[in-house]
């Protein structure tokens, strides 16, 4: 009874800023006769005509097919070399300037050039997504692989795990944590990137659709298609959130413990 | 005696410091902890007061609530009259955990300036207060490093250090000295002695003797610059098969990610052992330590002395043949400690082991010893080896309170007072 008594009332707590906002926009916007500006009312029942039709497999499902390949890409890619470059200094000093400069070019402008090359299909789009969401997954896993506490390395050491055993045992959990925090923000970069990609040059997908409403002046379907990107984006990163305390419970509970709470 | 160390300011009160009635509970998670009950004492002007008591006892919980770092749920906490809700100017506190309470970005002298430029005291005012202080507790060499560049014991005399310049009323200390250690750089130098199977070495010197670089050479975690470590007739180049350590620093030497009992069963699911044989291994080794009822715990929600126990059971499961243990105990309290103590003895003696116990505490080397190795202070030679010829079965109260036990640790003691002059700096 207890737990459902506090279960509800963080509920409460979590709904209370989203209701008065919505509300805040209903009725603010309920009389509007501006054409960009158009009534909530009018947004959400556009809402479902436009989305619960076949544009559901047109356009959302496409988009979220490419954005978890990049993503899931990035994520390969950046735990891949970051252990390799966390693990080895003489690796990290000979790539530390050319990654440093492919970090510092901002992805969206690959567009063009990938497009020439890769065509205007799910490749290049995927490829585009991999490019932005690689780095903080790649730079978290290099600090977290360095920091892998000395007295664990040792105890494994003397404990004869070395080798493949020492990287599953030792090296990834204890980088887990940094390799989380990268994989969060390579997350909303991958969202960004897959919609930026889908604006440049597409037959379909998220991106493509809300920039065609635009051109064609279907403004309260526009508007909905930005109601949908947000509640993807807000839906992806609450399922991160329970992957993140399943996967990382033992970090809060260390953490917890040495901060002194119970 | 310079300044910054006079006796506190004249005051017309006698008691200066009143403790009255003060309860301490915590609430969370649906349970009520009662850390701190109805405790009731005065300090006087001037005093030095020790608190002692068991972990747990809510030590750390009392401190806080006199520091004004925690409210009371009951009672009140006075200094010089006026009632502490907030931490008062004229107070300060040294933690136990010094690699923690200095900030690692500034220098030494920055970390001691800090609460002075806080006071707005004058630029000059605070160079000198500064200085003295860092005079005081014999750090004025280092005034310019950085805390993370010092051992644990010249950071925890930079925290003393801070909380002197500071010129309190009342200082607190929170078992400032639970977590220093022997942290070293220092050099060995020559060093031979050999250990028969079956035995309970101890070695003992001061602080800075390079006890813990001598065990890490033992284990194969650190390459001798001259001469060898053999085991069994084989020279030790790398860990070798039949070793186990049990590091000091507990809290870093277990897996955080892993229960309990895979934390035991890790060494062993690595050797490819079936699995069966494992968790036989597993549940003895817990059983012989008193842990058969955590198996599904995580590290962190034990306690110190029990992590410890962990780190024990996963060695005594690797079934080795050389124990080395660095310093275990040195991070627990002393209750836990003297039940350790006595479960090293114990599990030296059902399982026939061989132990390297390196400490540099006296009594416990003399306690658990059969042997007891005198290292001197840096460069580090072997300054005596001595039979402890006390009986086999030892018992905290009555082993301690034989002659022969005061003797063997007088001999050990001047040895090492010795070493320390000889060498002629300061213990770290």
């Amino acid at each position: 009874m207890h737990f459902f008594l506090r279960a509800a009332r963080a509920l409460a707590f979590a709904l209370v800023l989203p209701v008065v906002l919505v509300v805040a926009w209903w009725s603010a916007s309920a009389s509007s006769t501006n054409y960009y500006w158009p009534p909530l009312k009018t947004i959400l029942t556009t809402f479902g005509d436009v989305w619960f039709s076949d544009r559901l497999q047109v356009d959302v499902l496409p988009s979220v097919t490419r954005l978890v390949i990049g993503y899931a890409g990035a994520v390969v890619i950046g735990v891949g070399l970051g252990v390799a470059l966390g693990s080895s200094r003489t690796l990290r000093r000979l790539t530390e300037p050319v990654l440093e400069f492919f970090r510092a070019i901002p992805p969206p402008v690959l567009i063009p050039v990938l497009f020439l090359f890769a065509g205007i299909g799910n490749t290049a789009k995927v490829i585009v997504i991999i490019s932005g969401a690689v780095w903080p997954v790649l730079l978290n896993t290099v600090e977290g692989v360095r920091a892998v506490d000395e007295v664990l390395a040792d105890t494994s050491r003397s404990y004869g795990i070395t080798g493949p055993a020492r990287l599953r045992r030792l090296v990834l959990p204890a980088a887990s944590p940094q390799i989380v925090a990268g994989m969060r923000q390579a997350l909303s970069i991958s969202i960004i990137l897959m919609v930026i990609s889908e604006m440049f040059a597409s037959t379909n997908g998220l991106g493509f659709a809300i920039v065609q409403f635009q051109r064609s002046f279907a403004i309260p379907e526009m508007w909905s298609g930005i109601l949908l990107l947000g509640l993807l984006g807000f839906v992806l990163s609450l399922l991160f959130q329970l992957f993140e305390r399943r996967s990382l419970r033992w970090y809060h509970g260390l953490r917890r413990s040495q901060r002194g709470e119970k | 005696m310079s300044d910054a160390l006079t006796a506190p300011r004249a005051s017309d009160r006698a008691t200066l410091l009143d403790v009255r009635g003060v309860q301490k509970t915590y609430t969370g998670r649906g349970r009520t902890v009662e850390a701190v009950r109805d405790l009731t004492f005065s300090v006087g002007q001037g005093e030095l007061v020790c608190i002692v008591g068991p972990s747990g006892a809510g030590k750390t919980t009392l401190l806080k609530c006199i520091a004004g770092l925690l409210a009371p749920t009951a009672g009140t906490v006075t200094l010089d009259g006026a009632r502490v809700t907030s931490p008062p100017p004229s107070m300060a506190v040294v933690f136990q955990e010094y690699g923690r309470s200095l900030f690692p970005w500034m220098t030494v002298e920055g970390n001691v300036e800090l609460p002075l430029k806080q006071k707005k005291l004058p630029k000059a005012r605070r160079r000198e207060l500064v200085r003295e202080a860092l005079e005081a507790v014999g750090l004025s060499d280092v005034h310019s490093a950085y805390p993370w560049q010092l051992s644990g014991g010249m950071q925890q005399r930079v925290a003393i250090a801070r909380a002197v310049a500071y010129q309190p009323q009342v200082l607190l200390m929170d078992e400032p000295f639970a977590a220093v250690d022997a942290q070293t750089r220092a050099d060995l130098e020559d060093l031979d002695f050999r250990i028969d199977p079956g035995e309970l070495v101890c070695v003992v010197g001061p602080s800075g003797a390079g006890k813990t670089t001598l065990l890490r050479c033992i284990a194969g975690l650190l390459d001798v610059t001259d001469g060898e470590v053999v085991l069994e007739g084989e020279r030790v180049t790398s860990p070798p098969k039949g070793m186990a350590v049990v590091f000091q620093e507990y809290g870093r030497s277990l897996f955080p990610w892993m229960t309990i009992r895979a934390n035991v069963e890790l060494p062993l699911k690595n050797q490819r052992m079936p699995k069966e044989q494992r968790r036989t291994l597993v549940a003895e080794a817990l059983d012989a330590v008193g842990l058969a009822h955590v198996p599904d715990k995580y590290p962190w929600q034990l306690s110190g002395g029990m992590q410890q126990r962990v780190a024990i059971a996963r060695a005594v499961a690797y079934q080795p043949q050389v124990l080395l243990m660095d310093e275990p105990f040195a991070a627990v309290d002393a209750q836990t400690r003297a039940d350790l103590e006595d479960l090293i003895r114990t599990v030296w003696k059902t399982l026939g082991v061989t132990i390297l116990f390196v400490t540099h505490d006296i009594d416990e080397s003399v306690y658990l010893g059969g042997r007891v190795i005198v290292l001197s202070s840096s460069p580090t030679v072997v300054q005596e080896d001595i039979i402890i010829d006390l009986p086999d079965e030892r018992d905290q109260l009555g082993t301690r309170a034989l002659p022969r036990f005061t003797e063997l640790r007088a001999r050990i003691y001047h040895h090492i007072q010795n070493a320390k002059d000889g060498a002629g700096h300061i213990d770290e």
